[in-house]
């Protein structure tokens, strides 16, 4: 692992928004599992440690309930890989997770720091 | 389903692919970030976490069908249960015959009172016809009766008149008597039965009294006594002496409306004088058939009731000699009408309840097991637990390894119901009639069988699942004993103390019913049957008139006296105690005559030749017996019984008064009095008075014999080789011993004691190993605590009481509470006991013994085993 250090001041994810997290990430276009990983780490600044165990059970949930399709495609370094895309049913559930999280944010903010 | 494992397949394969796939990205940065190869790839497995759990995560969500997850719960049950045969050979054994025992009352109450009358069409809408003057409602009426009831109602669309008769059937020189039905013209019609073979009996053979000798066979009589000939249709045969044509056959299962009789012939009952030899057709008194009707379409069975009750009413008006307070009752038919269907239904409901009983007791059994199972497995729980395994997902597992067990053993108790329930098809009771039980094990019976195997693996297999699953996984995984703390009671403690208190239930139950039944043997009955032998005929079957008939009946008589071994012999027309003793109302000389017939005192009667009650051994309390003077023609005379003489003669002297059986009847005066003694069953206390036979001649008479040195039964041959020196065409029935005769009385009561011994024994051998198991393991679990005991200086009877102490207070409290619901239970068995009072001390001694007994050897041997215990190996065992 490139940065340990990071790794140890890692935050636990809250129940329920690593599936937010997997559609946001697939939003800029088709991934796959270990990218969307990669993805979610990287634009946490390596705070957030997706575990595999956790990461493919959120990807096939997603999948059974239509919010994200794959299909096999050749990767980068000309692999078959399963690539993940968002459907029309995950980009409404995004909005409105979205929208929802942002109240959720504002709410506890405004608990936790009362004005 | 192959289509669905297919898919699957193709799932495991693309995760495969898909974790591969991360893998080597992964192990691809480390490459680039400076590891070697082997080091990224090692690297990269090791940060990818388990992939077993991951995989197992992924699975979920994937949506296993229910059939999928019930295959690999099977399988992994079937692997964990063949790696403890023992247990699951125990469990499926006590749950089979728990079940079994189960299943069969099961399969006789539905073949009684659930399964429709085999053979009968639509046989929901018949109906059988009961009439109740004061008493109890009786399916018997008279054939007038009968007629007016069919004529007038416009609720039965057909109403059938049946009577049983007994004929002797055959060709010439070889008959034999056969039970058969006499049926009104359109019986098979309102039934609606078809032949099998040639036709039956059609309304146009019953128009001219005497004038129709035909009839038609039963399958099983045709089959029996003919081979199945397909010629015998259209031939004649020797009925009584006189020739009837053979119309047909019926079919196979049609065995009439009775479900425990079976009658081999049917014939019109245009014939019944000829067949019965009795004027019955006119006689309005004279109750003797059975009627059946068929609900019109729409009609309710309580409206076609009301209906015919004011038919009843109407006749009662009519009639009031012999109708006078007539009531109408309709019953499902099968178990002669309202006669025999409450006492049964009570019965089987009883013994249903008794049987429920044991099944308790083998489930308590198999959640004792499972207790200690699950304890044994504790350990291996919780591994699992540690690992990772979910609760439900345990027990799940655990559920559907209880479910397996408890389908096997239903699977077990199916068979040994249908083998008992075939034991008892090919059983014939000890009596002359064609009794049949039927009690075929039908879909319903397994379904009943799956039901309760399902419902008992669930109910007593959650608990123990519940329980094993919630442990402790530190102390578990050190192997430690399973409670650190002495919690005296387990739930298995409970379910053993339920069993020995269920079984002392039982147990108490079948010692008070087989002592009531050798009490009733015991009791006096008024004769000694032991030393009898009986052989009995019916002169009207053989054609014989009145004077050929007495005639013949004086030389028996004096042939059998004559035999070698024979002290002294008798005729009567009927022996107590066998099902048809006919009784008669007592019109006393010099008392009121009540206004309604049903309000009259009746009495039994036998009509007896002289010597009758020397060879019954039955005492003279006054007055004289019969002599060869009490002849046709002379004087009028009776004996009667104590019983008699103290109810109806209101004290006094019997002998020389006088008493008539009807109102227009010729008086009889008593000439002496016997002793009382059972007459129709064994619990009805009833009276009876005898009349010589020369005065009143019965064509139907049985030769009874007592014998002083040899054995009744080797006196039958000669009396049958005297009846056939006389009359060699003379048909023959009831022979053998006067104990075989009354064999029908105490069928019953031996049944209840056989069932209820069978239970009983089968509840204390399924506790006997309750305690045995529970005991054993707890040895088992306490081998430790046993050896440090002994390490540190227990004697060997220090470690027993210890042991012992603990299966003795299970098995007392056990015995306690079984003992008060014994003196429930023997409260409501009152009813059918006989000269034993449900709370005998005696029986509660006995109970107490067996199981004390029982419960002593089943703790020994454990407890044994423990004084066994070697303290090193015991300590070094960890």
């Amino acid at each position: 692992m490139p940065n340990k250090t990071a790794s140890e001041n890692h935050i636990e994810l809250l129940q329920g928004t690593l599936d937010m997290l997997i559609l946001r990430t697939l939003q800029w276009g088709p991934q796959h599992g270990h990218g969307v990983g990669q993805a979610i780490r990287q634009s946490s600044a390596d705070l957030l440690l997706i575990e595999r165990g956790s990461l493919y059970p959120a990807l096939h949930r997603l999948e059974a309930k239509g919010l994200i399709a794959s299909e096999w495609k050749a990767s980068e370094l000309n692999r078959r890989a399963k690539y993940y895309r968002l459907t029309k049913a995950g980009r409404d559930q995004l909005v409105a997770e979205q929208s929802k999280w942002k109240l959720l944010v504002k709410t506890i903010a405004r608990v936790m720091r009362p004005a | 389903m192959p289509w669905d494992f297919w898919r699957k397949k193709r799932h495991e394969a693309d995760l495969d692919a898909e974790i591969a796939h991360d893998l080597a990205l992964e192990a691809e940065e480390r490459i680039r970030s400076g590891d070697s190869p082997q080091e990224a790839e090692l690297a990269s497995r090791r940060d990818f976490g388990n992939v077993g759990l991951l995989k197992e995560g992924v699975r979920e969500t994937w949506g296993w069908s229910s059939a999928e997850r019930l295959g690999r719960d099977v399988r992994f049950a079937w692997r964990t249960l063949r790696r403890s045969p023992l247990f699951a050979g125990m469990a499926v054994l006590s749950l089979a015959l728990g079940i079994g025992a189960n299943a069969t009352i099961f399969s006789v109450i539905n073949s009684i009172l659930l399964r429709p009358l085999p053979g009968v069409q639509r046989a929901s809408e018949v109906v059988s016809l009961n009439e109740k003057l004061g008493g109890t409602a009786l399916p018997l009426l008279s054939y007038p009766d009968y007629r007016d009831f069919r004529d007038r109602n416009s609720v039965l669309s057909g109403v059938a008149g049946i009577s049983f008769v007994p004929a002797s059937i055959g060709q010439k020189g070889n008959c034999q008597r056969m039970w058969s039905f006499v049926v009104s013209g359109n019986y098979f019609d309102v039934l609606g039965v078809k032949p099998l073979a040639g036709r039956l009996i059609k309304p146009e053979d019953d128009k001219v009294r005497g004038g129709h000798a035909v009839m038609v066979l039963s399958y099983t009589g045709w089959q029996k006594r003919f081979g199945g000939d397909p010629n015998i249709i259209g031939t004649k045969l020797l009925v009584n002496g006189r020739e009837f044509t053979v119309l047909g056959v019926t079919p196979k299962g049609f065995f009439g409306t009775e479900l425990f009789f079976a009658p081999e012939a049917f014939f019109s009952i245009a014939m019944e004088r000829e067949l019965s030899g009795e004027d019955l057709l006119d006689r309005r008194s004279a109750r003797s058939f059975f009627a059946v009707g068929r609900l019109r379409p729409g009609v309710t069975v309580a409206q076609a009731e009301s209906a015919l009750d004011s038919i009843g009413r109407q006749l009662a008006l009519e009639y009031p000699e012999a109708d006078g307070g007539m009531q109408v009752k309709l019953v499902p038919p099968g178990l002669a009408g309202a006669f025999l269907r409450g006492p049964i239904i009570g019965f089987a409901a009883a013994m249903f309840v008794i049987s429920c009983l044991v099944l308790l007791v083998a489930c308590a059994n198999l959640a004792s097991m499972l207790l200690a199972r699950a304890g044994d497995k504790r350990k291996e729980t919780a591994i699992r637990l540690a690992l990772g395994a979910g609760r439900g997902v345990l027990i799940r597992q655990l559920l559907t390894e209880n479910l397996m067990v408890a389908l096997a053993g239903g699977a077990g108790g199916a068979l040994l119901a249908l083998w008992i329930t075939d034991a008892l098809a090919s059983w014939h009771p000890p009596v002359d009639i064609p009794v049949i039980v039927n009690a075929p094990v039908d879909f319903r019976v397994f379904l009943f069988a799956v039901v309760v195997s399902s419902v008992t693996a669930l109910l007593f297999g959650l608990l123990p699942a519940l329980q094993s699953t919630k442990t402790d996984l530190v102390s578990a995984l050190k192997n430690e004993a399973s409670t650190g703390r002495f919690r005296y009671w387990h739930l298995r403690d409970y379910m053993v103390a339920a069993q020995v208190a269920m079984s002392v239930l039982l147990l108490f139950c079948s010692v008070l019913v087989v002592k009531s039944l050798q009490r009733s043997l015991d009791a006096p009955i008024g004769f000694q049957p032991r030393g009898l032998a009986t052989v009995a005929f019916d002169l009207n079957m053989q054609g014989y008139d009145e004077a050929q008939g007495r005639d013949f009946q004086r030389r028996i008589v004096e042939k059998v006296r004559q035999l070698p071994g024979v002290d002294s012999a008798a005729l009567a027309d009927n022996i107590p105690l066998t099902l048809s003793v006919p009784w008669s109302p007592i019109y006393v000389e010099g008392h009121p005559v009540p206004k309604r017939r049903a309000d009259l005192p009746n009495a039994y009667f036998f009509t007896v030749s002289p010597d009758y009650f020397r060879t019954m051994r039955t005492r003279m309390i006054s007055g004289r017996e019969f002599t060869d003077a009490d002849k046709q023609g002379g004087q009028r005379v009776a004996i009667v019984d104590t019983r008699f003489a103290e109810q109806l003669l209101d004290g006094g002297n019997p002998v020389g008064r006088r008493f008539s059986t009807g109102p227009n009847e010729k008086p009889l005066e008593i000439v002496g009095v016997v002793e009382t003694g059972k007459y129709f069953n064994l619990t009805d206390p009833a009276r009876a008075f005898w009349t010589p036979l020369d005065m009143t001649y019965q064509s139907k008479a049985y030769v009874i014999a007592r014998t002083g040195m040899i054995p009744p039964e080797s006196l039958v041959p000669s009396i049958r080789a005297a009846v056939r020196e006389i009359d060699p065409s003379m048909a023959l029935f009831a022979t053998g011993t006067m104990e075989d005769q009354l064999s029908w009385t105490f069928f019953g009561p031996k049944v209840a004691a056989i069932m209820l011994s069978a239970f009983g024994i089968l509840a204390l051998v399924l506790s006997a190993t309750g305690i045995y198991g529970v005991m054993a393991y707890a040895v088992s679990r306490r081998t430790r605590e046993i050896g440090i005991r002994m390490a540190i200086g227990a004697n060997q009877a220090q470690v027993l009481s210890s042991v012992a102490r603990s299966a003795g207070v299970l098995i007392g409290v056990g015995l306690v509470l079984g003992l008060g619901m014994a003196l429930g239970a023997g409260r409501l068995l009152q009813r059918i006991l006989y000269g034993v009072t449900p709370t005998d001390p005696l029986t509660f001694a006995i109970v107490f013994a067996i199981m004390l007994g029982v419960g002593a050897a089943a703790t020994f041997i454990p407890a044994r085993r423990a004084t066994h215990i070697d303290p090193m190996k015991a300590l070094r065992q960890e």
